[in-house]
């Protein structure tokens, strides 16, 4: 108990090997199980097992792409490039993926470590902002999710680039300022969501580092030296819009449906840091299926609460400079992923707060400061943290178990909205990949009764149709996407089954699909599809001429030439 | 077993329609053949024969169309009828059951055995055999709407066109005596192919060379009889065409790729129906389509007929029902939509803000007592 109240009390300083142990031992019992987790269908195929050019290892051409491609409308070059040389060095094995986001999960937890000792002092609330950010739930999903790569590796590197900052403000210098650059750089490069952080600094230089006390040629030069991060973020934020808007991932919903969205989706954040329930990979937009505008008690009481914790920040400004601001850098951490400006159909996500927690870690850690008066209260205090760290860890235990597979990630996100189409949508793949195909076609269902506007669920029933054996089912469902949709990716598929399977082939309608997505796309793949269809119709010379088409190419796959071979010979593809 | 879908659906071409009703008042009926033949790569399929009835009392109409001999089995639609009585199209297509799809539940708590046609085939599946075709040589007034200016809308089935009602440009040769019929028409692809991207906007790529500047997309005919007085359609032929991706670039072959012939074979001067919606057989399973066209979020509304008067869509939104079709639709926040899950983050959030006020009020009181 002594010892207890003299570390509270400042009296007895950490052993910082002592706490370091304490974090890795910790954060290896929350997080060594994802060593055995699978990949999840959601993101990760786009990212590494789904990506060609990713699996296909260090070359030319996955560098250019690297810098250059944008993965689910996002422009991450540093993370490409992590996926292409795990793959170069370690082959495409889930297990490696996992380790490597956990050991960046590891060295966040260190860095955030040696950043608040030198922030905030070393005492217990660096102490508990660190044990925090290690085992809470809601940073589950940065690290289980392979997907979530850039969110770990864009910490790794925003962490670096706040410490050159501290080294920089105690001594500035060019050569301290560029590397705050750089690692700033590196740190958009891994994942664009950390584009405030410039305006972040600067409500750091407020509080604690108050360098706004040097007059007005101090303000100045404090603010200059922002400017080119701010260029640099401005820089990425438009190479991001333009990534999103061009591929319609912005959604468009109404402005008072938007700030609803903003307050209800902060107001979740807040209540997820003490109370986290039910989360899970997807949080649907309910705007999406309801009258377009959220339930308004729920506005409300979001509204209340945000309201609440700003009153109780500003009333705390004499006392605790620190609240208001962490408060304020929180708000402008959050902003470029708020779903102000809607993108895809989700309104929040937990990977979103892995960094701006730590700035409400502080808070709650200054908070349960304020309680300590006398020996009694530091005891209680010390229990109440300890118990809370213990149940929020007892949460992550079970937050990660869903994070198995595919199957149990989305069933957990099904158990916990039975209206989410999406979640639906997804465990159907997980279900049909399980070769689970009643499972997948009553899931699709539910999530075509939910959102009938949507062709991906037709697709996916399709295709587990087509697993299962059932291709005349599988063509309603090819045939339901393609009249949704018009699109290459729905064509395609179905001209192949309508002119390869016995049971449904219709080369008149096979043919006229190719021809379009031909057109469209005069790639080897298409050449090779519109020469199977035509064989189908009993076309074999012009088959055969096309299919040597699509053999000239540089990259066409061996089977082409045994499809020429059967063209030749008269015989048209037939796969059952 | 065959069961029957009817699709109301108040396109643009009918909207138009209803505006051009100032032309001459025309008042006929007619039967006659549609032949239909597909073609691949340019050599002739198979020809699918369907027997049709037309009526048309401008601006009302009625076809009937049903397949001959058992061929015109084009998908799961054998026959439709399709009719305008001022308000809106009906589209009554029968076909044979799918017997996988899930049983339609409805009112009464008991359920439709038969399987249905979902709303996306059934809305193009009548344009494949020849509905537009037909309307277009019979009625002034969707004529008139599908060719205005020096455009039209499609009349073959071309679902990216017909969607996102994109327009070609037309070359039109009028009937020297009768200015209400065009005798030919040329559609003319200005060289791009369409289609849709993921997120259902509309994109265009130029077709490969020399197909990418202009090339004849489709030729309308039409010969003309004179019955008592008044010219009416006798025969009419629609063909189309694509290019051709298998002959050396450079060549701008055009490979047919359908064609319609319509032979009228008898006509009565004087239309003697007085209804011109399709009549409905019982328990038809109805897609209405009609909100659907008028804001995207609702999607295809799917309903059991109960014998009673069909109603118009503003009698329908004044109805006692009317909310809870919102409800169904998700364009009204209903209870049933209320999950657990929202509930629980009500909860959640109740909780947490109780706490934060709580804290906010003692330190305002501690505030006041220092």
């Amino acid at each position: 108990m002594r010892i207890i109240n003299e570390f509270l009390a400042g009296k007895i300083k950490p052993d910082t090997v002592l706490l370091v142990e304490l974090f890795v031992v910790l954060s290896m019992v929350l997080y060594w199980p994802v060593v055995s987790f699978q990949y999840i269908y959601y993101d990760d195929p786009g990212w590494i097992f789904g990506n060609p050019i990713v699996m296909g290892g260090l070359s030319w051409k996955s560098l250019h792409w690297a810098m250059t491609g944008l993965v689910n409308d996002t422009w991450c070059p540093l993370t490409n490039l992590s996926f292409i040389l795990e793959c170069q060095f370690f082959g495409v094995r889930p297990a490696v993926s996992h380790l490597v986001s956990f050991l960046l999960h590891l060295a966040n937890v260190l860095l955030l470590f040696r950043f608040m000792l030198l922030l905030i002092g070393k005492n217990w609330r660096a102490v508990l902002v660190t044990l925090l950010f290690a085992i809470h739930p809601m940073n589950v999903q940065a690290v289980a999710s392979v997907a979530e790569r850039k969110g770990v590796l864009s910490t790794l590197f925003l962490l670096l680039m706040l410490l050159s900052y501290l080294k920089y403000v105690k001594a500035p210098s060019r050569k301290g300022y560029w590397r705050v650059f750089i690692w700033y750089a590196l740190s958009l490069a891994a994942k664009p969501s950390v584009l405030t952080v410039p305006l972040a600094l600067l409500l750091l230089d407020v509080w604690p580092l108050a360098r706004f006390a040097g007059g007005r040629k101090a303000f100045k030069r404090v603010l200059l030296e922002k400017v080119p991060l701010l260029m640099l973020a401005l820089a990425n934020g438009v190479v991001e819009y333009l990534g999103q808007r061009n591929s319609g991932g912005i959604a468009s919903f109404s402005f008072a449906a938007n700030v609803q969205t903003t307050v209800i989706g902060l107001a979740r954040y807040v209540a997820n840091l003490v109370y986290p329930i039910d989360l899970n990979i997807c949080y649907f937009h309910p705007v999406n299926y309801y009258t377009g505008s959220w339930p308004e008690f729920l506005v409300f009481i979001s509204a209340c609460l945000l309201v609440a914790i700003s009153l109780i920040s500003w009333l705390m400004w004499r006392r605790e400079k620190g609240f208001v601001v962490c408060w304020v850098i929180f708000l402008v951490l959050m902003a470029p992923v708020i779903q102000f400006i809607p993108a895809g159909h989700i309104y929040m996500a937990d990977r979103y707060v892995y960094v701006p927690y730590i700035w409400l870690f502080i808070m709650v850690a200054s908070g349960l400061g304020l309680f300590i008066r006398g020996p009694a209260s530091r005891v209680s205090v010390t229990l109440a943290a300890v118990v809370g760290v213990a149940l929020l860890m007892c949460v992550s235990v079970r937050q990660l178990a869903t994070w198995k597979n595919t199957v149990t990630v989305f069933s957990r996100a099904v158990a916990v909205d039975p209206n989410n189409p999406l979640a639906h949508m997804n465990l159907a793949v997980g279900c049909s990949l399980d070769k689970d195909y009643k499972q997948a076609i009553e899931n699709v269902t539910a999530a075509r009764e939910l959102d009938p506007h949507g062709f991906m669920e037709d697709k996916i029933a399709a295709e587990s149709c087509l697993r299962a054996g059932e291709p005349v089912r599988a063509v309603r469902y090819y045939q339901s996407a393609c009249d949704i949709c018009q699109s290459p990716d729905n064509l395609t598929p179905l001209a192949w089954l309508l002119s390869t399977n016995p049971k449904v082939r219709n080369p008149e309608e096979a043919l006229r699909l190719a021809r379009q997505a031909l057109a469209i796309e005069p790639s080897a793949a298409n050449l090779d599809l519109f020469a199977t269809t035509l064989a189908a119709c009993g076309k074999f010379e012009q088959a055969v001429q096309i299919e040597n088409r699509a053999l000239s190419g540089e990259d066409s796959p061996p089977i082409y030439r045994e499809h020429l071979l059967m063209f030749q010979s008269r015989k048209m593809i037939t796969v059952e | 077993m065959n069961i029957s879908t009817i699709n109301c659906f108040m396109s643009g071409v009918a909207g138009l329609a209803l505006l051009h009703s100032s032309a001459a008042a025309q008042s006929f009926s007619a039967e006659g053949i549609l032949s239909h033949r597909s073609y691949i790569q340019g050599t002739p399929g198979e020809e699918t024969r369907y027997k049709v009835t037309v009526h048309v009392k401008s601006p009302q109409w009625l076809v009937r169309v049903e397949a001959l001999d058992g061929n015109g089995t084009n998908g799961p639609v054998s026959s439709y009828a399709a009719g305008q009585d001022g308000e809106a199209i009906y589209v009554v297509s029968s076909g044979s059951a799918i017997e996988d799809q899930p049983p339609v539940e409805w009112e009464g708590d008991s359920q439709m055995s038969a399987g249905y046609v979902s709303l996306n085939l059934s809305r193009s599946l009548p344009a494949r055999i020849g509905a537009t075709f037909i309307c277009f040589t019979f009625v002034p007034n969707i004529r008139d709407a599908i060719l205005t200016g020096d455009k039209g809308d499609c009349i073959w089935y071309d679902p990216v066109l017909s969607k996102h009602h994109v327009k070609l440009d037309v070359m039109t040769q009028i009937h020297p005596i009768q200015p209400l019929f065009e005798k030919t028409v040329v559609w003319l692809n200005d060289g791009k192919i369409r289609f849709e991207a993921e997120n259902l906007k509309l994109m265009e790529k130029p077709w490969p060379p020399p197909y990418n500047k202009e090339y004849t997309n489709a030729v309308y005919t039409a010969t003309l009889t004179n019955v008592y007085g008044t010219l009416i359609p006798l025969a009419a032929t629609l063909t189309t065409f694509v290019p051709d991706l298998v002959a050396d670039s450079g060549t701008g072959t055009l490979l047919k790729e359908e064609s319609y012939s319509l032979q009228i074979s008898r006509i009565i001067p004087d239309c003697q129906i007085a209804e011109f919606r399709p009549a409905l057989p019982q328990m038809t399973l109805v897609t209405d389509l009609r909100w659907m066209d008028r804001d995207p979020r609702f999607h295809p509304a799917r309903v059991v007929t109960n014998g009673g008067p069909w109603k118009v869509v503003s009698m329908a939104e004044l109805a006692d029902e009317y909310d809870a079709f919102l409800g169904q639709h998700h364009l009204r926040f209903s209870e049933a939509l209320q999950t657990g899950h929202l509930n629980r983050v009500c909860r959640q959030i109740v909780v947490v803000t109780i706490v934060m006020l709580c804290i906010l009020m003692g330190i305002v009181a501690k505030r006041r007592l220092s």
